[in-house]
């Protein structure tokens, strides 16, 4: 009975570490990870920044700190994060008309990025939306 | 106000100046000695007419057993809480199609709990079967007898709590398939520990 059950805890144990291992990866499938989910909260933030309540000007041309803060001066939090943490490269950014705007970055998987790591614009605001196949998140400037 | 000391050294004075057990449990129970501490102390001496009066095995209590089945019921612990919260986040994952990073990381924790705990577990276990069946002696120990009691209070008590669980969901209306399966992975993993210790405290008192 005793070694029956042994075996049983043995054998629950090694199913369920490989089906474990199977799902969440090695190491090196948690690095990407981390990652990923930085880039979307980087990327959150920018949206973020620029969609305040009450726009002060257009939107920048390119992505640096002084031009985010001259659209919502009121804003305390700026991004820290322009470039992206694993390249070093900037964010691609891209004015789409004169109201929205959308930033990119290079996942590994988009497709993994989920609301949850996701700021509060992107989740909630009209016409604000993380796009999981290209991973940018398409941002708007409030019409206030 | 004597203490069993007292009480061991009397009935071993008794038998050895040659009164009959009778006697000393009259003696004993017209001092105030309740009838299950007569016994008690008696029962610490063997029944044989030999002379001085041969001592019974008792229960020993040593530092070692203390370390050696605290740390295995520690990692018995991690290891069943552990073995748990996996298969609910790989129920979670497949059935439930939770998708979020949040459970991956838990994934990965409980991962490195069970890679720690599992083996432990299982080398201190066989090390003390393999000394038991070399020395029966240590079947008194009475710290290896708390801790086997004390893992079947726990897997009885998750046990218990597991059907209580269940019960409410399926009064609440909230009964789900992915509930039911996380349920029965409780009880088959709190129902494996109990059936063990169950078993092996059988075998320690025969």
């Amino acid at each position: 009975m005793n070694r029956a059950l042994a075996i049983a805890l043995v054998v629950v144990t090694v199913l369920a570490l490989v089906a474990g291992f199977a799902t969440v990866g090695g190491p090196f499938q948690a690095r990407m990870e981390k990652i990923d989910r930085e880039r979307a909260g980087d990327l959150s933030a920018i949206v973020n920044a620029l969609a305040c309540d009450d726009p002060q000007g257009p939107l920048p041309t390119e992505l640096i700190t002084d031009a985010i803060r001259t659209v919502c001066p009121g804003m305390f939090l700026v991004p820290r994060n322009l470039t992206d943490p694993e390249t070093g490269e900037d964010y691609a950014y891209r004015v789409t008309d004169e109201k929205t705007f959308e930033v990119c970055a290079e996942f590994y998987d988009p497709a993994m990025i989920s609301d949850e790591n996701l700021g509060y614009y992107p989740r909630s605001a009209e016409g604000i939306a993380f796009e999981n196949n290209r991973g940018c998140i398409k941002g708007k400037l409030s019409e206030r | 106000m004597a203490g069993k000391k007292d009480l061991a050294d009397f009935v071993r004075d008794a038998l050895t100046s040659g009164r009959s057990r009778a006697e000393i449990g009259a003696a004993l129970g017209a001092a105030g000695w309740s009838a299950s501490e007569i016994e008690s102390a008696m029962d610490g001496w063997a029944e044989t007419e030999f002379t001085p009066p041969v001592p019974r095995p008792q229960a020993v209590v040593t530092a070692r057993d203390f370390f050696v089945y605290a740390v295995t019921f520690g990692a018995l612990i991690f290891a069943a809480s552990y073995l748990v919260v996996l298969l609910h986040l790989l129920i979670d994952i497949y059935v439930g199609d939770d998708t979020t990073f949040y459970g991956r990381d838990r994934m990965r924790w409980a991962m490195a709990i069970l890679i720690v705990t599992v083996p432990l577990y299982l080398w201190l276990t066989m090390r003390d079967r393999r000394r038991l069946d070399s020395d029966a002696s240590l079947y008194r120990s009475a710290i290896r007898k708390w801790m086997i009691y004390m893992a079947l209070l726990l897997a009885a008590a998750t046990l218990l709590g597991d059907l209580v669980f269940v019960i409410y969901q399926f009064l609440d209306g909230d009964l789900s398939f992915q509930f039911l399966l996380k349920a029965a992975t409780v009880a088959l993993v709190a129902g494996g520990v109990f059936l063990y210790y169950l078993t092996d405290i059988r075998r320690g008192d025969t």
